[in-house]
């Protein structure tokens, strides 16, 4: 026979409850939203050698820095571009590991982060990368010449990622630390060669 | 009369139940969608077996003329070193689908995107590259020379594979 099960007095029982809802309210209210929750897988490599992640694999070989960039292709070299600070010149090679994707990058320099600039159409890297077929060409940034004064910005990072959204995906994180050569005159930025 | 009251265990039971009904009809309503959606995008709708043709929506499908070039015909650009360009021409008849579509090869290991438009052959013969017009099918796909394909896949813009044509 089962014994009768005692009840704690219903006060005591809203006493302890109502501190555990509020909480859980307040807790609930204060949540992350998706933005905050969700981020890339980042892989991190290393200037020289080829950094691997799901969809992507990039080799940088040259970094420079300058006060003016030229495009440069067998049809055309159109006349020296000044930028706003300095243009800094991230060549590599890029291919893709498995599928056709949009390759996307970003310069992480100390406290800030740069896109490449749109001035170099047909020069610059182009965004489609092709399994088995290698692009060897350059990222171009506009980049603030104060933030390369010694002891040298840290970090000083290229991020590729694969498609538009770098959340939950891989990204290749490459640093180019000692690695920055400066220029006093003007940089070429080679049209992206292509090869299986 | 003075209702009948549950044990404790059989209310547990009760609640264990609710719980696992609630589980289910979560999983369907929502989890199944996604689910539904990420296997299309993997596992093709139909598939046509090599030299075969088959219905779909009411249209035939065959796979028609391959050809493996190392230039893109009539163009002054040469292709790039070691790549070739696969010419796939997929031959069609019955009424075009209303929704456009796009192309995928695959050697099994990896896949390609069509070329872009400065790689593409010429349409011949009153082709099309575009699923919702008329006429035969052809594609054109950038390919390192080493590549060996296997299938083409035809994708919806939900990123279902509407159809894999093996080669």
């Amino acid at each position: 026979m089962n014994a009768p099960v005692r009840r704690p007095p219903r006060g005591l029982t809203a006493l302890w409850a109502a501190p555990i809802l509020v909480a859980a309210a307040l807790l609930w209210q204060h949540l992350p939203d998706s933005t905050q929750v969700y981020a890339p897988f980042d892989v991190y490599g290393r200037f020289g050698a080829p950094a691997s992640g799901r969809a992507l694999s990039v080799t940088v070989d040259d970094v420079r820095l300058a006060p003016k960039a030229q495009g440069s292709a067998r049809w055309a070299m159109p006349p020296p571009v000044t930028p706003a600070g300095r243009w800094l010149v991230v060549r590599a090679t890029v291919s893709a590991t498995r599928q056709t994707v949009l390759a996307n990058a970003q310069l992480r320099v100390g406290p800030n982060t740069y896109r490449p600039s749109d001035r170099f159409p047909g020069y610059a890297m182009g965004d489609r990368v092709d399994p088995g077929i290698s692009q060897h060409g350059s990222w171009v940034f506009d980049v603030p010449p104060g933030l390369f004064d010694p002891p040298g910005p840290d970090p000083f990072e290229l991020l590729v990622w694969p498609g538009l959204d770098e959340r939950l995906d891989d990204r290749l994180v490459i640093t180019l630390r000692g690695h920055l050569q400066s220029e006093s005159d003007t940089v070429t930025v080679f049209a992206p060669e292509v090869s299986g | 009369m003075t209702p009948r009251t549950l044990m404790l265990w059989q209310r547990n039971v009760i609640g264990l139940a609710v719980a696992a009904v609630a589980m289910v009809v979560l999983g369907i309503t929502d989890l199944y969608p996604h689910w539904s959606a990420y296997r299309a995008g993997i596992a093709p709708a139909r598939v046509i077996a090599k030299g075969d043709t088959a219905t779909v929506d009411g249209q035939t499908w065959r796979v028609g003329a391959i050809h493996h070039l190392n230039a893109v015909p009539h163009a002054r650009e040469r292709l790039p070193a070691h790549t070739a360009l696969t010419v796939v021409t997929v031959e069609r008849t019955g009424t075009p689908p209303p929704r456009e579509c796009t192309a995928v090869i695959t050697d099994g290991r990896r896949r390609w995107q069509t070329a872009a438009l400065s790689n593409r052959a010429p349409l011949v013969g009153g082709a099309t590259d575009r699923c919702s017009r008329p006429g035969p099918l052809q594609l054109s796909f950038l390919l390192p020379s080493d590549a060996v394909p296997t299938a083409v896949d035809l994708i919806d813009a939900n990123n279902a594979i509407m159809l894999r044509i093996m080669l």
